[in-house]
C-alpha cells in the first residue's frame, strides 16, 4: 500500500515536473511560434497536408472494319459459271466485320466489281454478279459465319444503314457467282471490292 | 480527279419500291488504293488473325482558328502488316426522296464553299504498319485568309491493305480460279470551326407511308444555322391509346438539307388507330461525339397523326 502511494506520489511529482518543463519550453519558444503564425497568416495557412487528384481518361469512340474472309469461287471450268451462297458456304463467303459504338447506327458501302481480272497481266476479265439476295448482315457478334447466325439477306449493292449490336459488332457477309465464258482463259483471276464505313450521323 | 460513288440505300418497305429505278453502285475505277483504315485507339484489342484491318479513333476530327492541328490514332491489330493511307476527300451525307442514302467523295474540283479540301494536310500519309503496331497521324490546317465564320467540311478517308498479296493455290491445268481481294476505307468527318457558331436546324416536313406491317417515316431537315447540325433523331409511333408501339434514336447529321426515313414494323393484331408518329431532334445525347466537339443548337418537336 504504500508502495502505490509512493509511486503515486513519484508519478504526481513527475508531471508537476514535466508540466514546469513543458511551461518553460513554451515560454521560450513562444515568441517563434507566434511568429511563425503571423507570417504564415493564419491559422488556415496551417491546411491539411493533402490533396485530391482527379484522374480522367479520354475514351475516344472509333470505328473499325476488318477483312475477316475472302470471297472466294474456287476453280470453274470454261463455259460455266460458280456460285457462292452467302448462307451456306462458310468457307467460301467473304467476311467483314465493323466494330464500333455500340447500338449506333453505321454506314456500309460495297464498291463492288463487276469483272475479275486475270494474274500475271493476261488481260483477260472473268464477269462477277452480285444479285439482291447476296448480302448478309449480323449484328449479334459470336459466330464468325453465316451459317452459325441469325442473319437478314440484304442486296449488297446498296447502302447498310445499320445499328451495331449490343457488343458494337455487325458482320457483313458476301456471296456472289462468276461466269465463265467458253473461251475463257484458264487461270487465276482477282479483283477487289471496297468496304466503306462511316458513322453517317456525322 | 472525281470519283463519284452514287449508293441507293434498300427500302424494305415502301409503296414505290422499284429496284430497276435505283441507281446502282458506280464502281470507281481507278487504280488499288493503298490506304489506312480505321484505328481504335480506346480499346487495346489483341493481335487476330483477320486478313486485313486498322482501327481508326476518333471518328470525328474537330479543328478551329484557336486549335490549328489534330490528331488521329491507327492500329494494326493484326498480325500481318499493313498498308496504310490516308488522303482526304469531300463529301456530304445526302439523300433523295424516299430517304435513300448517298454519298458522293471527290478528291477535286470541289465548288461547295463550305470546304476544307486543299488546306488541311496529314502527316504521314502512307504508312506500312507492323502487326500491332499504333500509329499517330497528325493534321495541320491552314486555312485561306479572311475565311467567313462558320464551320468547313472534309472527309479523312484512310485505307487499308495487306501488305503482302495473299498466297495464291497452284491452279490446276485448263481451270478458273477466282478470288476477290478486299480494301477497306473508312470516311471519318473532319470539321474546322471559326468565329461565333450557331447550330440551328428545321423541320420542313414530316410524312408517312403506311402498309399493312409497316409505317416508314419520313423527316425533312433544313440546316439554318452556320455549323454541321450534329444531333439526334428521336422518333415514337404510338397507339390512339397512348401506348408506344416502338421507339428509335438515330444519330443525324445536317450539313444543308437531309431527308430521314425511319421505319417501324407493325405488331400482330389489332392496333387503337389512328396512330401517331412523335418525332424530335436535338443536339443532346450523342454518344459518339465528345460533347466539347458537339455545338448546342435548338431543339424541334413534332407530331403527326397518322389517319
Amino acid at each position: 500500500m504504500s508502495h502505490i502511494r509512493a509511486h503515486t506520489r513519484a508519478k504526481r511529482e513527475e508531471s508537476q515536473m514535466n508540466g514546469t518543463s513543458r511551461m518553460k519550453l513554451l515560454s521560450r519558444f513562444l515568441p517563434v511560434f507566434a511568429a511563425l503564425l503571423i507570417i504564415a497568416g493564419g491559422s488556415t495557412a496551417w491546411a491539411q497536408a493533402s490533396a485530391t487528384a482527379d484522374a480522367t481518361a479520354n475514351v475516344l469512340p472509333q470505328l473499325t472494319v476488318a477483312q475477316e474472309q475472302d470471297l472466294a469461287f474456287g476453280d470453274v471450268l470454261p463455259g460455266d459459271s460458280a456460285m457462292v451462297d452467302v448462307a451456306a458456304d462458310d468457307a467460301s463467303v467473304g467476311i467483314v466485320r465493323i466494330s464500333g459504338q455500340a447500338t449506333e447506327n453505321v454506314t456500309v458501302a460495297l464498291m463492288l466489281p463487276t469483272h475479275l481480272d486475270e494474274d500475271g497481266g493476261g488481260g483477260d476479265k472473268l464477269v462477277i454478279e452480285f444479285a439482291a439476295t447476296d448480302g448478309a448482315w449480323d449484328a449479334t457478334g459470336g459466330a464468325s459465319v453465316p451459317s452459325d447466325l441469325t442473319h437478314t439477306v440484304y442486296d449488297p449493292n446498296t447502302v447498310l444503314d445499320q445499328p451495331f449490336g449490343g457488343a458494337g459488332d455487325l458482320d457483313i457477309f458476301l456471296g456472289g457467282k462468276v461466269r465463265a465464258r467458253n473461251a475463257q482463259t484458264a487461270g487465276a483471276y482477282t479483283g477487289t471490292v471496297m468496304v466503306i464505313a462511316w458513322y453517317a450521323g456525322s | 480527279m472525281r470519283h463519284e460513288i452514287t449508293i441507293p440505300r434498300k427500302l424494305r418497305c415502301a409503296t414505290t419500291s422499284d429496284n430497276t429505278t435505283w441507281r446502282g453502285i458506280v464502281f470507281a475505277r481507278r487504280r488499288m488504293l493503298s490506304g489506312c483504315l480505321l484505328t481504335l485507339l480506346a480499346v487495346m484489342l489483341p493481335l487476330s488473325s483477320v486478313l486485313s484491318s486498322v482501327l481508326v479513333a476518333p471518328t470525328v476530327v474537330v479543328l478551329s482558328d484557336q486549335q490549328r492541328t489534330g490528331r488521329m490514332i491507327l492500329r494494326n491489330p493484326t498480325d500481318v502488316p499493313q498498308e496504310v493511307s490516308v488522303e482526304f476527300k469531300f463529301g456530304l451525307p445526302i439523300s433523295d426522296s424516299l430517304g435513300n442514302l448517298t454519298l458522293t467523295l471527290e478528291d477535286s474540283a470541289v465548288t461547295d464553299p463550305r470546304s476544307a479540301l486543299g488546306w488541311i494536310r496529314a502527316f504521314p500519309r502512307r504508312i506500312v504498319m507492323p502487326p500491332g503496331a499504333e500509329q499517330t497521324v497528325r493534321f495541320v490546317a491552314r486555312p485561306p485568309k479572311d475565311l467567313p465564320e462558320g464551320e468547313y467540311w472534309s472527309r479523312i478517308v484512310v485505307s487499308s491493305q495487306r501488305s503482302q498479296p495473299p498466297q495464291l493455290d497452284k491452279v490446276k491445268e485448263g481451270v478458273i480460279s477466282a478470288r476477290l481481294n478486299t480494301i477497306i476505307q473508312t470516311a471519318i468527318s473532319l470539321k474546322y470551326r471559326k468565329g461565333d457558331l450557331n447550330a440551328r436546324v428545321e423541320m420542313t416536313g414530316v410524312d408517312a407511308i403506311v402498309t399493312d406491317s409497316t409505317v416508314s417515316v419520313l423527316v425533312d431537315m433544313v440546316n439554318r444555322g452556320n455549323v454541321s447540325y450534329l444531333g439526334v433523331l428521336h422518333t415514337r409511333l404510338i397507339d390512339a391509346d397512348g401506348n408506344e408501339i416502338e421507339a428509335k434514336r438515330e444519330n443525324t447529321a445536317v450539313y444543308y438539307d437531309l431527308r430521314r426515313r425511319v421505319d417501324f414494323r407493325l405488331p400482330e393484331g389489332e392496333l387503337a388507330e389512328p396512330m401517331k408518329v412523335e418525332i424530335s431532334v436535338t443536339t443532346e445525347g450523342r454518344r459518339d461525339v465528345p460533347a466539347k466537339d458537339v455545338v448546342p443548337g435548338n431543339a424541334v418537336d413534332y407530331s403527326l397523326v397518322l389517319e
